[in-house]
């Protein structure tokens, strides 16, 4: 294997596209030049990030392709970046998502556009840093730095109550984390070290654990988000221009849930027991009452938004059901769910460019209008459902499977989430796109372009290939999430 | 022959003084540029001894290499400042000689403050930098605001000092002496602490706190920077507190560092209420220097966390977070200096709306410096915080690093929002462009700075560790 520091290049090569795009002089909306950059950038990262599970060493549950940069001169205060089976999927898909936004964008003009580009070029730097830091103090750095270009995205491009949004956003998630400073803080101060693999070695009294637990939680429910903190979710979402929502859904809600599994899984084990009950109350309550509130909406990205939250109810019961099934089935939910939310809210993106609402009574019998279209749309929304044969599945049934030998009664429960997904889901389904045509779609609008046609192309079969598929990227997580659980005794309660 | 660099300031300003007359009507450049001249000169003099290390003057003056990194740190702050003055686009009134001259005896009273090693020397040497700037801050003299900002705060100073010298009085009662050494050597030999000791370090502790502006002692700061010149703004909020937190350290660590204990709580509440009334009080202010007042009143109670353990990494983390913090408060106060519409200086919240739109590059620079205010990383100001609340965890405060991280959450809401009216907020009434490119690049200097400090803080803390042994060398 070459010894190609591959992650710091990743973390760079979109810092050079963005001096390229802040070079080019072009002012205007469209800004040929500098979205051929963005995307050039884009598509060469995510082609380097391919580098990854082509070396990865699937029998090796450590951290691999590690790198090491001084940062206080002192040995313990250390950057440090790694991939392990757990992050390494989450780094394609970071590359992938922020390629397709940018594959996106091409067609559109919007006011700025420079520096939209250049917001998803910096996103796309961090999330990768945050993916791939060994150490608590680039993670925190990488995890809070996201908020920045995100609070941008939302502001600047936003819909009308853009403003309220980006500040709930940004001053929600900045509460959550604060807290988990001062956690990452103490476990400096307690074992001399940030290095996040050295941490795994060490136990710690459970009275701490407890403490640590909350503070870490407190960021990562919110980032996730779980029941009664998601509030901030629907109105980001509804509020983001698409490619913002998608990067939302697709990528920035999985941090929480791989914080979960990265710290209070793997550092907190005895705390992660003792809170179990707990998560599975939030997650179920998240899973049945979202839905619900999901059956009402009249806006369509909300009603994806409040999809979500209950799609990650699933993900948290999966991930502290400690098992190796409910790990698998929670990674699983996560890639599909960012495949998916991410292919619904390009397919409401695209809606929206040409009707200019998101309002669902607006539309019926939009396949008339759009037949390719609506096809399209109908795959995307079985995957969500969870049908047989799609990503989806995998997830909710892995999960469900190991929370089901943990207790019945709450895989009982939340099995009607499933059921309650395709009501939401089909009822969006029949709403917009069938029945009779609607008055408001009299004008002849084109069916979707040849950009779009390739991206959901490319969704729909990442949506059968994980769906059909999965053990293609659980081969790669299995080594590390089964160190993660040797130390959780197999029956919880 | 230490105290060079002070006797050559003062000198200097009282032969600048006497030239004066003999210049030219619109003389104020000249002076400017030559106080600049020899604020870069006592540069060179401090750097030359900044390893040395002795008491002078019958133990009056102390010189050490932690005063000697203070006292350079206020004449590089001091330089900004009088760079800021001769490039901006200053009111008629500012523009007399005399306003150089003072600055320049202001600064000579902080070098003088950051040495004293006695009460009495520390009283004359406070006095000397207070009379100045009591001057200073009323100088727009009509100006109504500027004023009464000046009339308010040599009220609030005087009171000030009366609070110090009756302290004072009392340690001298007790020790029989005033000097810091006269005092360590009583306070080493002691038993148990009498109580009235422990009053009059807490009237010399008020004193001080009037003079950083730490809650509850902070009434007079939001209307003095609001009224003062903005360029007198500059100035209060950045080289008096380096001043007034250098003698804070030096007495608290030197002669009452065995009563750690008891002034350890005094210092924990006043660092809880400015951190609360620096982020609360802040919300609903809509001009910007008395949003800025706010805000040094937070990172005031930030700074004084770090004293709190009273050890060595703490007072490093202090000095670590001074230097921050003194180039995130410039270059905001350089863009305040520059926000003019049709050449009359402007300080609403409401002016910023849609500066993006005319000016993206310092709209990004205030961005940044903004960002860094608030404790956002990958900032300096982060870089900052994260050093300051890793000493008060090592110490095992956790309630107050939970309120200090929380208020830090309320403060970054108001500076969200400036940032708010600077990108997404249509503009109303557009701002003048920055027309001077000094000022341009500067502001472009500072945010660069914000931005680079998290790849190698380490440079920081190198240095801010070696000056503080020195501090602790003595005892």
């Amino acid at each position: 294997m070459i010894n190609l520091p591959i992650l710091p290049i990743l973390i760079a090569l979109p810092l050079i596209g963005l001096v390229f795009i802040f070079l080019s002089s072009e002012e205007d909306e469209n800004a040929e030049q500098s979205k051929k950059s963005a995307l050039w950038t884009s598509a060469s990262n995510f082609v380097l990030s391919l580098y990854l599970p082509i070396n990865f060493d699937k029998s090796i549950p450590h951290f691999q392709f590690v790198n090491t940069f001084s940062w206080f001169n002192n040995d313990s205060l250390r950057f440090s970046l790694g991939v392990d089976g757990l992050s390494m999927p989450f780094i394609i898909l970071s590359t992938f998502l922020i390629l397709a936004c940018i594959i996106f964008i091409l067609p559109q003009a919007k006011k700025n556009m420079k520096m939209y580009l250049a917001s998803f070029l910096v996103l796309e730097s961090f999330l990768i840093g945050t993916f791939s830091a060994l150490d608590l103090f680039s993670f925190y750095i990488f995890f809070e730095s996201i908020l920045i270009p995100m609070y941008l995205i939302i502001g600047f491009w936003g819909g009308e109550r853009r403003i309220y949004s980006a500040y709930k956003f940004f001053l929600y998630t900045l509460l959550g984390s604060v807290l988990m400073l001062i956690a990452i803080i103490f476990l400096y101060q307690e074992f001399g070290t940030i290095s996040i693999p050295k941490l795994l070695d060490y136990t710690l009294p459970f009275y701490i654990q407890i403490w640590l637990w909350i503070a870490f939680f407190s960021s990562f429910a919110v980032k996730i988000p779980m029941w009664p903190f998601h509030t901030w979710l629907p109105d980001a979402h509804v509020e983001a221009p698409t490619e913002g929502s998608v990067i939302l859904a697709g990528i920035l809600l999985k941090l929480g849930g791989y914080g979960f599994i990265r710290f209070n899984l793997s550092i907190l084990p005895d705390a992660s027991i003792f809170f179990t009950p707990f998560i599975y109350f939030l997650s179920v309550v998240a899973i049945i009452y979202t839905s619900y509130i999901a059956l009402v909406q009249d806006d369509m990205k909300k009603l994806i938004a409040y999809s979500s939250v209950a799609h990650m109810g699933f993900v948290t019961l999966g991930i502290f059901s400690a098992n190796i099934q409910g790990l698998h089935g929670a990674i699983i939910q996560m890639i599909s769910h960012g495949v998916i939310s991410a292919a619904l809210f390009f397919s409401i993106g695209s809606i929206y460019n040409r009707y200019k609402t998101k309002r669902i009574d607006f539309f019926g019998g939009l396949n008339i209008k759009l037949p390719k279209f609506s096809v399209v749309f109908l795959i995307f929304t079985l995957g969500s459902i969870g049908l047989p044969g799609t990503s989806g599945f995998v997830g909710e049934y892995l999960t469900l499977l190991a929370v089901y030998s943990k207790n019945t009664m709450v895989a009982f429960i939340s099995t009607l989430g499933v059921i309650l997904s395709a009501s939401y889901m089909l009822k969006l389904y029949k709403r917009v796109f069938l029945g009779g045509l609607s008055e408001n779609l009299d004008k002849k609008k084109d069916d979707i372009n040849i950009y779009e046609i390739c991206l959901y192309v490319v969704l729909v079969i990442l949506i059968f290939i994980i769906g059909i598929k999965p053990g293609l990227i659980l081969s790669y997580t299995t080594a590390s999430l089964e160190r993660i659980i040797q130390f959780y005794p197999i029956s919880i309660f | 022959m230490f105290v060079i660099p002070e006797i050559f300031l003062a000198i200097c300003a009282i032969v600048i003084l006497f030239i004066t007359p003999f210049l030219k009507k619109n003389s104020y450049l000249t002076i400017s540029y030559l106080s600049l001249f020899v604020i870069f000169l006592s540069q060179f003099l401090i750097l030359k001894d900044i390893f040395y290390s002795e008491v002078i003057f019958n133990g009056f003056f102390v010189v050490d290499s932690f005063g000697s990194f203070l006292k350079s740190l206020i004449l590089i702050g001091a330089g900004l400042i009088f760079y800021f003055y001769v490039t901006v686009n200053n009111p008629k009134s500012l523009k007399r000689p005399e306003f150089a001259i003072i600055l320049l005896i202001s600064i000579v009273g902080m070098l003088l403050m950051i040495s004293s090693n006695d009460l009495l020397s520390l009283f004359m040497s406070m006095e000397l930098q207070s009379l100045s700037l009591y001057i200073l801050v009323s100088f727009s003299r009509d100006d109504f605001t500027s004023s009464e900002a000046g009339v308010k705060y040599f009220i609030i100073g005087s009171l000030s000092t009366c609070i110090f010298l009756f302290g004072t009085s009392l340690v001298y009662g007790l020790v029989g002496s005033t000097s810091f050494s006269e005092i360590s050597i009583f306070m080493s030999d002691l038993y148990s602490t009498p109580t009235m000791l422990i009053v009059g370090l807490i009237f010399i502790l008020v004193s001080l706190s009037l003079k950083i502006s730490a809650a509850p002692f902070h009434m007079w700061t939001p209307d003095v920077y609001q009224g003062a010149p903005s360029i007198i703004t500059t100035l209060l909020s950045t080289l008096p507190k380096i001043a007034a937190f250098g003698v804070l350290i030096r007495l608290l660590v030197y002669p009452f560092g065995e009563i750690i204990v008891d002034w350890g709580k005094i210092l924990i509440i006043l660092s809880i209420s400015s951190m609360l009334i620096g982020s609360l009080g802040a919300l609903r202010q809509t001009d910007l220097k008395r949003l800025m007042a706010y805000s040094t009143i937070n990172h005031i109670g930030f700074i004084l966390m770090g004293l709190i353990p009273g050890s060595e990494d703490g007072i490093t983390s202090i000095c670590i977070y001074l230097i921050f913090y003194i180039t995130m408060n410039l270059g905001i106060f350089l863009f305040i200096l520059n926000m003019q519409r049709d050449q009359v200086s402007v300080t609403s919240i409401k002016d910023l709306s849609g500066l993006y739109r005319s000016q993206p590059l310092t709209a990004g620079c205030v961005s940044i410096i903004l960002f860094s205010m608030a404790g956002i990383p990958p900032m300096a100001g982060f870089i900052g915080k994260l050093i300051i609340l890793n000493i008060v965890i090592d110490n095992n405060l956790f309630f107050l690093a939970v309120i200090a991280v929380l208020t830090s959450v309320i403060a970054a809401f108001y500076y969200i929002r400036l940032i708010k009216s600077i990108f997404f907020d249509d503009p109303v009434d557009e701002l003048d462009n920055i027309s001077n490119d000094h000022s341009r690049y500067m502001l472009c200097g500072f945010a660069l700075f914000n931005l680079i400090v998290v790849f190698y803080p380490q440079f920081f803390l190198n240095i801010c560790a070696s000056i503080t042994l020195s501090l602790f060398a003595v005892k």
